[in-house]
């Protein structure tokens, strides 16, 4: 239960940070061109934000050393599905978005 | 610094794969022993700690009369068997050397099994510091050296990729030589801290050899006095205090009994009986720690001044043992539950990734030269990177396939491991590079999926049957199994599309 | 004129990778029994502490051989850091180094 709370808060952290990079926020809206400072601070904030209370929250449950471990554990491995989540993203993305916007395409 | 990072990750690039990928499988080395001693009894059901240390020393009692120390194996999580073993003192006159015996106890039968001789999953992952074939310092030193280029070839790649934040997530697909540098990143900058880690207690681990000179100048020369000063560093504060127990009735019963008094929630893992020859045996009781990084503790009961003191240790006297130890247990994960082990795992496969990727991006760089040295490195990286899991599936089908009674029986496994990597090298020296990676990786994919199927063959575990019983370690292996197999045809048909793409 | 630039080249790195790993080793070495002696306390912590450091010595001196602009500065200076360290340990205890 503590691991899938460490997962998904971490999860969620690091999408917003990925998020704060141009080249993956243009990869997600494809729309937009590039998001504006505050859009990028906002984001950075709030990924940050997630990640440190994930760290808080592990050391709290296992101690220091255990909490440490468990969260730069699992830091490696949402990043890595992250990573592989937004190489193929656009694809994803335009899969998806043919699937609501039918088109003679 | 590029120049820096390129041949120090060249240099012992082949050995280093060597080394993640062996000691990756240290991470799940009982789960691999398990596999590989397929006739030991497994314990689903709880048993009553009383109950098997009875049967244990009823067997003890009748095989092991004349041992020096006795060791009883309790069913854990990641080892669910009972295990009695035994010390035998060497005999000059008879010619037996000193020698450890081991049995497996089936508590529903009562019988005692002895397994196949088999060198196991603990061999296995000691090749990734022991090597194999040379003496053990040879493989220490080789290995620290290896081990010192790779922190090398680490600190250099965080200095050269300096986008390492802009570039935290990219990975361009389908862009040939940017792909392959994206994917290096991605293995090596995700768990950077874990190869940091990981390199850093390695080396640390093995700085007792590596900088011998340093004890020599310091403190002494020679092997007892070097034996002395790991000794004295390793020394443990210690909280001892008498109880309340008849020196007569110390026994491993009451030890136990008093044990689970003082520690109720914490479970059994061994009980010891030391110095049983001689007038002042000692007790030891083994628990698991339940916290933090640490792996067990141990209670020690023993008779002074004619009454039963329990002694505990409490931690490491020296600051520096201290600190050593957390770099230790970091470095063995042997705290890991099930989560954490297999990030451990997943981990060290990405760091061999990282090696693989980096000698694969080295041939590509150069490809265009096309020069025989060229060719006959990108044969070699397919010869070692997909070779070595061939050979490790070739050790584990040569457990199943080797006859039980074979002399040497465990060393054979082992040779087959190497006689498999060699037989790779070969074939693909024979083979056209491109041609040599493509058959490598359905080899691959055939041997792994072949596994649990000779399991089935050959005994009488099979994945229905392991379902049934609860035998997950068993279950669990002959998925992974075929998983890696999975893994390997879908890099034969990813590299098949890619050579298509370019032919065309 | 292109056999000596290349045969120059061939040797600048080796020398440097000797440099690197040689006197990379020996002064690690040094540094290690220096700050072993000069750390306060029991002999057995100060000789671990300062094996558990060395690692980093070696590695920053590796890297500094190969960033410095000449082979010579390079040699010169890890060489002359090993005498010193070497002068220094001798200063501080008569046991005989090497």
């Amino acid at each position: 239960m503590l691991i899938l709370a460490q997962i998904l808060l971490q999860l969620i952290g690091f999408a917003l940070l990925s998020l704060s990079i141009p080249r993956h926020f243009s990869q997600v809206f494809q729309h937009t061109s590039r998001p504006t400072k505050r859009t990028v601070l906002a984001l950075r904030c709030g990924g940050y934000a997630f990640v440190i209370l994930a760290v808080i929250i592990a050391v709290n449950s296992w101690g220091v050393s255990l909490g440490l471990v468990y969260s730069v554990a699992t830091a490696t491995l949402t990043a890595t599905m992250l990573a592989v989540l937004l190489a193929y993203i656009s694809k994803l993305l335009t899969v998806i978005g043919r699937g609501f916007i039918p088109t003679t395409k | 610094m590029s120049w820096l990072h390129t041949w120090a990750g060249f240099a012992f690039g082949w050995l280093l794969f060597f080394i993640f990928v062996t000691g990756s499988a240290g991470y799940f080395e009982n789960e691999i022993d398990r596999w590989m001693k397929p006739e030991i009894a497994i314990v689903n059901t709880p048993i009553d700690d009383f109950t098997i240390l009875n049967k244990a020393q009823q067997q003890l009692n009748s095989l092991a009369g004349d041992g020096a120390q006795w060791y009883i194996s309790y069913p854990s999580i990641r080892d669910p068997h009972i295990d009695i073993s035994w010390l035998q003192l060497a005999n000059t006159e008879l010619d037996i050397p000193r020698q450890w015996h081991e049995k497996n106890l089936d508590p529903y039968t009562n019988n005692a099994i002895s397994s196949r001789e088999t060198s196991g999953g603990e061999t296995l992952y000691r090749l990734h510091y022991n090597l194999h074939y040379v003496p053990i310092m040879v493989g220490y030193l080789v290995t620290s050296l290896a081990t010192l280029f790779m922190l090398i070839a680490l600190v250099t790649g965080v200095i050269i990729h300096k986008k390492i934040f802009i570039e935290f997530f990219t990975f361009r697909t389908g862009k040939g030589l940017r792909a392959w540098l994206d994917i290096h990143n991605i293995f090596s900058v995700l768990p950077l801290p874990f190869h940091l880690m990981i390199t850093y207690s390695g080396l640390v681990l093995l700085m007792g050899i590596s900088f011998a000179p340093v004890i020599d100048a310091t403190y002494g020369e020679g092997k007892k006095i070097h034996r002395q000063f790991y000794d004295l560093f390793q020394v443990e504060d210690q909280q001892q205090q008498f109880i309340e127990l008849n020196t007569a009735d110390l026994s491993l019963e009451t030890a136990l009994k008093d044990a689970k008094v003082r520690y109720k929630n914490q479970a059994i893992s061994y009980l010891g009986l030391i110095d049983r020859h001689t007038s002042q045996p000692s007790f030891e009781v083994w628990l698991d720690a339940n916290e933090g990084i640490e792996f067990a503790t141990l209670i020690t009961y023993r008779i002074v001044n004619e009454r039963v003191q329990i002694a505990q240790s409490i931690g490491k006297t020296h600051s520096a043992a201290q600190v050593y130890d957390i770099l230790e247990h970091l470095h063995e994960g042997l705290f890991a539950g099930t989560y954490l082990r297999w990030l451990y795992f997943i981990s060290g496969l990405l760091g061999a990734g990282m090696i693989a990727t980096g000698m694969i991006i080295w041939v590509n760089k150069r490809k265009k030269q096309q020069t025989r040295l060229i060719n006959v490195i990108d044969k070699l990286n397919a010869a070692v990177i997909v070779g070595l899991p061939i050979a490790i599936a070739c050790y584990f089908l040569s457990n199943r396939l080797l006859p039980s009674a074979m002399p040497d029986r465990a060393e054979w496994e082992m040779h087959s491991l190497f006689i498999a990597f060699a037989l790779c090298g070969v074939f693909c020296a024979l083979r056209v590079a491109d041609k040599a990676w493509q058959n490598m990786l359905w080899v691959a994919a055939a041997l792994y999926a072949f596994i649990p199927l000779c399991n089935m063959l050959t005994t009488e575990h099979n994945l229905l049957l392991s379902a049934q019983k609860g035998d997950w370690l068993m279950l669990g292996f002959d998925l992974s199994m075929l998983l890696f197999s999975a893994c390997f045809a879908f890099s034969a048909v990813l590299l098949q599309k890619h050579t298509s793409k370019i032919a065309i | 004129m292109n056999l000596t630039t290349k045969h120059l080249a061939a040797l600048n790195i080796t020398c440097r990778v000797l440099i690197a790993l040689v006197g990379g080793y020996v002064l690690a070495a040094l540094s290690a029994i220096l700050v072993a002696l000069l750390l306060p306390g029991d002999i057995i912590n100060s000789i671990v502490s300062a094996l558990m450091l060395s690692f980093i010595i070696y590695t920053v001196t590796v890297l500094y051989v190969f960033a410095t602009k000449t082979t010579l500065r390079a040699g010169i200076s890890v060489f002359a850091l090993c005498i010193l360290m070497y002068c220094f340990v001798r200063h501080l205890n008569g046991i005989a180094v090497l």
